[in-house]
């Protein structure tokens, strides 16, 4: 596979792009694709809001995004924030550490210390240096064990 | 009351499922009025079970063990005031060596404050320590936060200016000063947004409850928080720079706190009344 790095002084940040040309959709390229797309979203600033404030977080510093009351709560380890997206709009563009654990929540796996798993009901999980917990429900569970384990063989 | 509604349909579904067993020929020989008295009986025995009341449990098993299982020969040889009586002394026996009296954390004359290690931090007196009270995890401390640095001082809806926030900014409407939650199975979270919050009031069955105290001012002269659980879970995250004081009633369940609240004297205060059955009820700090 050749790389090929075009500059063009003339393009602003936001119309830089990245084509990746084959002639399969092969593993290869699939992993180039995610890599990419991690170097994207880490660049990433949600606008979130406070009252009249409006703010911008980084991914890493999000613990786990929520829906509830009609509004998108972003919890950071000390505050929550409120964002204007829709949550499955922010699961399409933030990066991949961020894994959906219910209908209404998505957590960020980089800050989980232990998940408490509970058979009958939803499992708890932990965060670094927070009180706050999250509940992954059953359906979801699964994808985010496999998820965690995924980046414990990684690390 | 949701957790007492969910008993008492609990109650009529055994009575309805008793009268059904009878006209189907499973229980003929069973009165309709023992079949009554059952399903009255299963309401009180859930009831017990919220209270950790042994009398109310084990009074009405009695009756339900020897009135209907009598039918089939099992307890024949043991009458109904004999059963009733012998529930009697084994309530007494299991109430002497498990029962609990209501307590009481921080209330009455003794009023003060949680400490960071979870002891008392008032004027006078200690309260007695509740079941599962301080045993949480460090959590982040409140003392670097102020009141004022967090007080909502504008109107919900509106800037600092008294400008409309932008539609499509997802702001919350303000709760009110009186806030109802209630939830019966299933799960539910509340973000609470009030600039002079009064009382809040969790009433959950089965379910799992989380309310976060959010974009809240608690009223100056304080705020109330009353949680009846029956099986469930309920957690409440509270900002660290409130002072905390509590009287919880549990029965088989568990009350927890993580984190610290607030030691300053000058914060408002929220007095919780916990009455907690077979369920969990978490308070955070943070």
């Amino acid at each position: 596979m050749k790389i090929r790095v075009e500059i063009d002084d003339r393009l602003n940040e936001d119309e830089e792009e990245v084509v990746i040309r084959c002639s399969s959709l092969s593993e290869e390229v699939m992993m180039l694709q995610k890599q990419v797309s991690e170097i994207v979203s880490s660049k990433l600033k949600l606008e979130v809001f406070k009252q009249d404030t409006v703010l911008y977080l980084k991914p890493e510093e999000i613990l786990f995004l929520e829906t509830a009351d009609n509004f998108l709560a972003v919890h950071t380890a000390k505050d929550i924030f409120s964002a204007k997206q829709r949550l499955y709009e922010l699961e399409e563009i933030l990066p991949s550490a961020f894994v959906r654990i219910s209908k209404s929540a998505i957590v960020n796996i980089t800050k989980i210390r232990s998940v408490k798993r509970n058979i009958t009901g939803p499992s708890e999980i932990e965060f670094e240096g927070t009180i706050k917990r999250a509940y992954a429900s059953r359906n979801y569970l699964k994808q985010l064990m496999n998820r965690l384990e995924e980046k414990r063989l990684n690390k | 009351m949701k957790a007492r509604r969910i008993m008492l349909g609990i109650g009529l579904l055994a009575l309805a499922g008793g009268l059904v067993g009878r006209k189907m020929g499973i229980i003929p020989s069973i009165p309709i009025s023992t079949i009554i008295l059952g399903g009255i009986s299963v309401v009180l025995i859930m009831d017990g079970l919220r209270h950790k009341n042994f009398f109310l449990i084990l009074m009405p098993l009695a009756f339900i063990a020897q009135r209907v299982y009598s039918y089939w020969g099992v307890f024949s040889s043991i009458g109904l005031v004999e059963a009733l009586g012998i529930a009697a002394i084994a309530a007494a026996g299991l109430t002497v060596l498990f029962g609990n009296k209501k307590k009481k954390i921080m209330a009455g004359k003794n009023r003060g404050y949680i400490n960071n290690n979870g002891s008392w931090g008032g004027n006078g007196a200690p309260g007695q320590p509740g079941r599962g009270f301080g045993g949480g995890a460090g959590g982040q401390g409140g003392n670097g936060t102020t009141l004022d640095q967090n007080r909502f001082v504008q109107q919900p809806g509106f800037t600092g200016n008294g400008e409309p926030i932008p539609e499509g900014y997802g702001y919350p409407d303000d709760d009110g000063d009186n806030v109802v939650i209630d939830n019966g199975f299933g799960k539910l979270t509340r973000y609470l947004h009030s600039s002079n919050l009064k009382k809040v009031k969790i009433d959950n069955g089965f379910g799992n409850c989380i309310v976060y105290y959010d974009n809240v001012y608690v009223d100056k002269d304080g705020s109330k928080l009353e949680i009846d659980n029956g099986f469930g879970q309920v957690d409440v995250y509270i900002p660290p720079f409130y002072r905390f004081k509590m009287k919880q009633d549990n029965g088989f369940g568990s009350i927890n706190i993580f984190g610290n609240c607030s030691l300053d004297p000058d914060a408002p205060l929220i007095d919780a009344d916990i009455d907690n059955g077979m369920g969990k009820v978490n308070i955070y700090f943070g």
